[in-house]
């Protein structure tokens, strides 16, 4: 127990002191991301899935925008960076950027 | 004198083209003949003389009734038959055929009842007779009502008939439309509309502690360009996000589409033009960075 706690404890200071500005920024999104899945997934056991395209609509939304802010931190994180020799970290943001809108089409499309 | 002489030879002419009027059919004899030979009935009908009910006119299953005439016209029928009408509810019709000699005019049939029609044998039962004579020669066909007959069912293994198809009105099918769903109670589901918008603050939270430095919007107000290229940039994608609002709420995918078409060429443009003023501002940063470290080390 004890091992465990003081092994978080040094996770998250790690975290904080080396994780660069922009990949904590991405991060918080990700939080964002998740909270807001979690609370929609809570609604639905509670109200059934009727209509059912809606709640599928908003959790793949939930569930594909916090893959494509994975993808975004993969691709913008300084330690990664002689995997990507041709996306510059402004190429991955116009490329998060464009998939976000291909995907807010899908949902409101789904959305019904 | 000659105009009567000459009507009466046109009468005489027509008579003789046209052949006669009406069948002519006699020595109608009618017997009921048991299976071993011995005849059980006869009668010898003259028309219009007719069988009737009271003289009991009868045959069993096994019996043969036997009919014979004679056609006494010069021309020779197409049809010869006796029609039996059964006197029930069914009213079934079976017709029997004679065969007419064409050299005598001589017709006879000879009818079993066992081996003969089904409906014979759907039970004991009393049919009247008619001979119907009739062809295209002679305008008027003969139907000569002969009278009634009993023939009785079979003893054993009588045939069932066939049950008849009522038609009739069925009772009225009443469509029950499925119930409409249940919708969630509106309190709670507006409570849950609100909660998850409430990550928003979160993420507000999250990221003021961060301690974000505005230090580009210094450098674009320093550079008018890359300003109008943010502001198109930025409202470029507000708009395809208010598209996408509006096609879900009311416009069809059509016009949805030609709009996003000029705004994502717009944003595409815009966006190319900020993100590498953002990437050489980066270079720059990381540039100096470098030289700071190399001179530190």
């Amino acid at each position: 127990m004890e091992d465990i706690k003081s092994a978080s404890n040094h996770l998250v200071a790690s975290y904080i002191k080396e994780t660069p500005k922009s990949l904590k920024l991405i991060d918080s999104y990700m939080v964002y991301i998740l909270l807001t899945g979690i609370i929609q997934f809570v609604y639905v056991t509670i109200a059934g899935t009727f209509p059912n395209n809606a709640f599928l609509a908003g959790f793949i939304s939930t569930v594909a925008s916090f893959i494509l802010a994975a993808n975004l931190r993969i691709q913008t994180n300084p330690k990664n960076a002689s995997q990507f020799p041709t996306t510059s970290p402004e190429r991955a943001f116009a490329d998060f950027l464009a998939c976000n809108v291909v995907l807010h089409f899908a949902v409101a499309n789904f959305l019904g | 004198m000659a105009k009567f002489s000459s009507l009466f030879l046109t009468a005489v002419l027509a008579a003789v083209v046209a052949g006669s009027s009406s069948w002519q059919v006699a020595d109608i004899n009618l017997s009921i003949v048991a299976k071993d030979g011995t005849k059980k009935a006869e009668h010898k009908l003259v028309y219009p003389k007719v069988i009737s009910s009271a003289e009991a006119f009868a045959a069993d299953p096994t019996d043969h009734l036997k009919l014979s005439f004679k056609v006494q016209n010069n021309e020779r029928p197409h049809q010869a038959m006796v029609r039996f009408l059964s006197k029930d509810d069914q009213a079934d019709q079976i017709m029997v055929a004679a065969s007419v000699k064409k050299a005598s005019g001589k017709g006879r049939f000879e009818l079993d009842f066992a081996k003969s029609h089904k409906k014979f044998k759907y039970g004991t039962r009393k049919y009247d007779m008619t001979l119907l004579v009739g062809g295209p020669q002679v305008e008027e066909s003969l139907q000569y009502a002969l009278g009634e007959i009993e023939v009785r069912g079979p003893t054993s293994n009588p045939p069932v008939r066939a049950a008849r198809v009522q038609y009739e009105v069925q009772p009225e099918i009443h469509h029950q439309f499925r119930p409409d769903q249940k919708l969630i109670n509106v309190a709670i589901s507006g409570f849950f509309s609100l909660l998850v918008l409430s990550p928003v603050a979160v993420l507000i939270g999250l990221w003021s502690q961060l301690g974000i430095k505005f230090e580009p919007l210094k450098a674009l107000a320093q550079n008018p360009v890359d300003l109008i290229m943010a502001a198109v940039f930025f409202g470029s994608l507000t708009g395809i996000e208010y598209v996408f609002y509006s096609y879900w709420t009311h416009v069809t995918l059509f016009p949805v589409l030609q709009y996003l078409g000029v705004l994502s060429a717009v944003a595409i443009a815009s966006g190319r033009s900020v993100l590498s003023a953002v990437q050489t501002r980066r270079l720059k940063r990381t540039e100096k960075s470098d030289d700071v470290n190399k001179k530190e080390n």
